[in-house]
């Protein structure tokens, strides 16, 4: 094996041990301050000593120390063997000096401010809670809880939340509910004692302080050796970024790295290239590289032409970028025509209307009865905005052929005019009707949604994604580290805040001595504290937002990788769902859009007026689906998506957004069949593996 | 994925599923990591399908 491979192994495993020994030492931290609270004092099981909560933070500081930046410490020291090691490696290839112990030390100091960073950070978080805790009187218990939370789970402030939701499940809910919530309660604590968030960035600045390390000791090493070009090496895997994939094997110049490195990844980590890799959670590394002594130079792959970056230049798969209200004029005009009903159940692409003849005659004296007889459509899914007591028909009725583009943005707009061209393209070739409305998502969290040809669509989810589609990866890693910028400002007031509590109580407690409790209250001192307390919280409140910002903002910022899956390969590397099979925001929507529409093919095609619970094509699906009352597994299906084994309408829906996508390679056969039949057919498909889809039964 | 993730992905496979999924979801929602998150929301999706979905007459 080659000097450098053998190199890239040794520090994957010490990446790998450095982040056990963190998530064992935060182990250790958040008992140690279970154990410290418990010593609150309490009246009638209510915690309600502010000063000993003030007082509190040193002992939470000292046991912060002692663990998680003891653990730090150690780790810290394996830097040199690491100087070492890297030296053995790069003499294999040339001549190399080792590197000053200097600046190992300064390195190593440079590091630990990140790991403190960390500790800081958690530090307020944990102190904020024992003092919030305490301020609305709640129990020992609660706080201790509060505070294992804050440990492992400090960036979700809502963790706490959810442990509510599920204690009030557990008092509250359907007896069968309750009894799933408190085993549920049970295993959230243990989750959360296994670690959480804060786990997650202290383990992360463990890999990335390591890999940084050998970085900076490489460039070090070759620049010290008048070295200017470098190889870039490390193992690939199913994670690795494309940006790596791209380059990884290959040989580069500084003044090349620059030019690289400069679109992509300048300052996501470090400005320089080097330095910043992949950017963070990367395992690939820099080398010097000495073309005549270098072993394997001819190993290495030809030099491509890095090519400069085009500002906003669109995807090929991602439309033109139009006004909102041509957009939305494009968007009415089509909902519009597709709202077409019919009672001629021979006519595919048409909605059926209430007036058809297969009307059963108790549901044809209800609606005359209640005047809905005539063009009103048959309504089986709650509309939106739908609330009990609301009149579904009607309401259905009213927004048919209607959009409301609420809070969607321009981009995600101009996305969606194009995608509706396109199922509107899809509804004609399997002959099924339009999708004719659009509204805001129902749901607060579904990123879209289907029923009775209406679409909803989360401008929430959306926005950010169809926004990446415009936005050049320069400007999106700008907006990260916008973002960055912002949640250290926001950090920095944190701190001060905290501070400043500190002090004003401090002054506080003094007048209090002076004057007694009661008068204490009217003082200066009283108010200030009070007001500094308010301050606290909002920072608090600043903080945690700008962290949110900063996931988000990184989380866009980073390149988006396709996944490879094929059929026969290891089912370990499907994915979760279909639109991850793309890398492109564009492709990630209409992937989206396309398996909405999938609902309506199955929730419209041969429906009905009398349908309600299933139509036949969606009993079709079932009866394909489920062998005795389970997902089938004697049957062969191919489920090309672990979401796709869901139930047989999301396995239709995923099956169905492939085949349009143009990935009919990972179509179920049988679905392929189906789906290929439907297309080819002039009309509707009556009969179709032996399944009468008219009479939704086997003929 | 994780543990969390799994449950939930069961729950909303229920037939029928729980009078309170949606608080169920939101539950997990809250406890599980970042990185799940967006794989999570297609059980919103799915539940919101069967949940919207009117009784026959």
């Amino acid at each position: 094996m080659a000097a450098d491979d053998n190199y890239d192994g040794y520090l994957d495993k010490l990446a790998d041990t450095h982040s056990k020994r963190l998530s064992d030492a935060l182990e250790e931290l958040e008992d140690r301050i279970a154990a410290a609270l418990d010593d609150a004092p309490v009246k009638a099981g209510a915690l309600f000593d502010l000063e000993w909560a003030v007082k509190a933070r040193p002992e939470l500081s000292k046991i912060m120390s002692e663990t998680y930046l003891r653990e730090a410490t150690s780790i810290l020291n394996d830097y040199s063997k690491v100087s070492v090691k890297a030296l053995d490696m790069l003499n294999e290839y040339g001549d190399f000096t080792k590197t000053s112990p200097d600046i190992i030390k300064q390195l190593q100091s440079l590091t630990f401010k990140g790991f403190e960073d960390i500790a800081t950070s958690h530090l307020d978080t944990i102190a904020s809670e024992v003092y919030q805790n305490t301020l609305t009187g709640r129990t020992k218990t609660e706080m201790v809880k509060s505070v294992r939370q804050s440990v492992n789970g400090v960036y979700i402030s809502s963790d706490s939340d959810a442990i509510e939701k599920l204690v009030s499940i557990a008092k509250n809910g359907s007896t069968s509910a309750a009894a799933a919530a408190v085993k549920e309660l049970h295993s959230v604590y243990a989750s959360d004692r296994v670690g959480g968030n804060m786990r997650r960035y202290a383990t992360q600045m463990a890999q990335d302080s390591l890999m940084q390390f050998d970085a900076s000791i490489n460039t070090q090493m070759g620049k010290e050796a008048g070295i200017d070009t470098w190889k870039y090496y490390g193992d690939l895997i199913k994670d690795s970024r494309q940006f790596c994939r791209d380059h990884v094997g290959n040989v580069y110049t500084t003044a090349e790295i620059d030019e690289i490195w400069q679109g992509s990844w300048a300052g996501k980590s470090s400005s320089d290239g080097l330095i910043a890799r992949g950017g963070y959670n990367c395992r690939h590394h820099f080398r010097p590289y000495i073309s005549d002594v270098d072993g394997e130079a001819e190993e290495v792959k030809s030099k491509p032409k890095p090519k400069p970056e085009t500002k906003n230049k669109l995807s090929d798969r991602t439309p033109q970028l139009i006004a909102k209200k041509d957009a939305i004029a494009s968007l009415s005009k089509r909902t519009k025509a597709a709202n077409k009903g019919t009672a001629d159940r021979s006519v595919p692409d048409k909605y059926i209307a209430l007036s058809s003849s297969n009307l059963p005659s108790h549901l044809q004296k209800t609606l005359d009865d209640k005047g809905l007889a005539g063009e009103q459509f048959p309504v089986r899914f709650r509309p939106y905005k739908y609330k009990r007591g609301d009149n579904v028909p009607k309401m259905g009725n009213k927004l048919f052929g209607t959009v409301n583009t609420e809070g969607m943005s321009t981009e995600t707009l101009s996305i969606l005019s194009q995608v509706l061209k396109e199922t509107d393209g899809i509804s004609a070739k399997f002959k099924a009707p339009p999708i004719r409305g659009v509204n805001p998502s129902k749901s607060k969290r579904a990123s879209a949604s289907m029923g009775d040809g209406m679409l909803s669509v989360s401008s929430t989810y959306w926005n950010p994604i169809a926004k990446s589609a415009y936005q050049s990866k320069d400007k999106l890693l700008a907006d990260a580290l916008k973002a960055e910028a912002k949640r250290d400002a926001a950090q920095k007031a944190l701190t001060e805040s905290g501070a400043d509590v500190e002090s004003k109580y401090d002054a506080f407690v003094a007048v209090r001595i002076k004057v007694g409790g009661r008068a204490a209250r009217d003082t200066p001192e009283h108010k200030e504290f009070t007001e500094a307390n308010v301050r606290y919280t909002l920072a608090n409140k600043k903080m945690r937002k700008a962290r949110d910002d900063l996931d988000k903002a990184r989380k866009l910022s980073e390149p988006k990788i396709a996944n490879t899956y094929i059929k026969g390969g290891n089912i370990e590397d499907r994915p979760w769902s279909s639109k991850e099979f793309y890398s492109e925001p564009a492709d990630q929507f209409r992937s989206t859009m396309f398996h909405e529409y999938g609902h309506t093919v199955h929730q419209e095609y041969w429906r009905k007026v009398s349908d309600f619970d299933d139509t036949s094509f969606e009993r079709y699906l079932s009866q394909l689906f489920y062998s005795n009352g389970k997902r089938s597994t004697e049957r062969g299906l191919f489920f090309p998506t672990e979401y796709s084994e869901h139930n047989h309408k999301e396995w239709w829906a995923e099956n169905f957004s492939l085949y349009n996508m143009g990935r009919t390679d990972l179509v179920d056969k049988k679905l392929k069949e189906l789906m290929d039949e439907m297309v080819k057919s002039e009309g509707r498909i009556k009969i179709f593996d032996g399944w009468d889809f008219e009479k939704g039964e086997y003929s | 994925m994780t543990e969390f993730f799994e449950k939930a992905s069961k729950l909303s496979q229920q037939d029928p599923l729980p009078d309170n999924i949606i608080e169920m979801l939101d539950a997990y929602f809250e406890i599980i990591p970042e990185e799940e998150k967006d794989k999570f929301l297609w059980l919103y999706e799915g539940v919101e399908l069967q949940l919207s979905q009117m009784k026959a007459p």
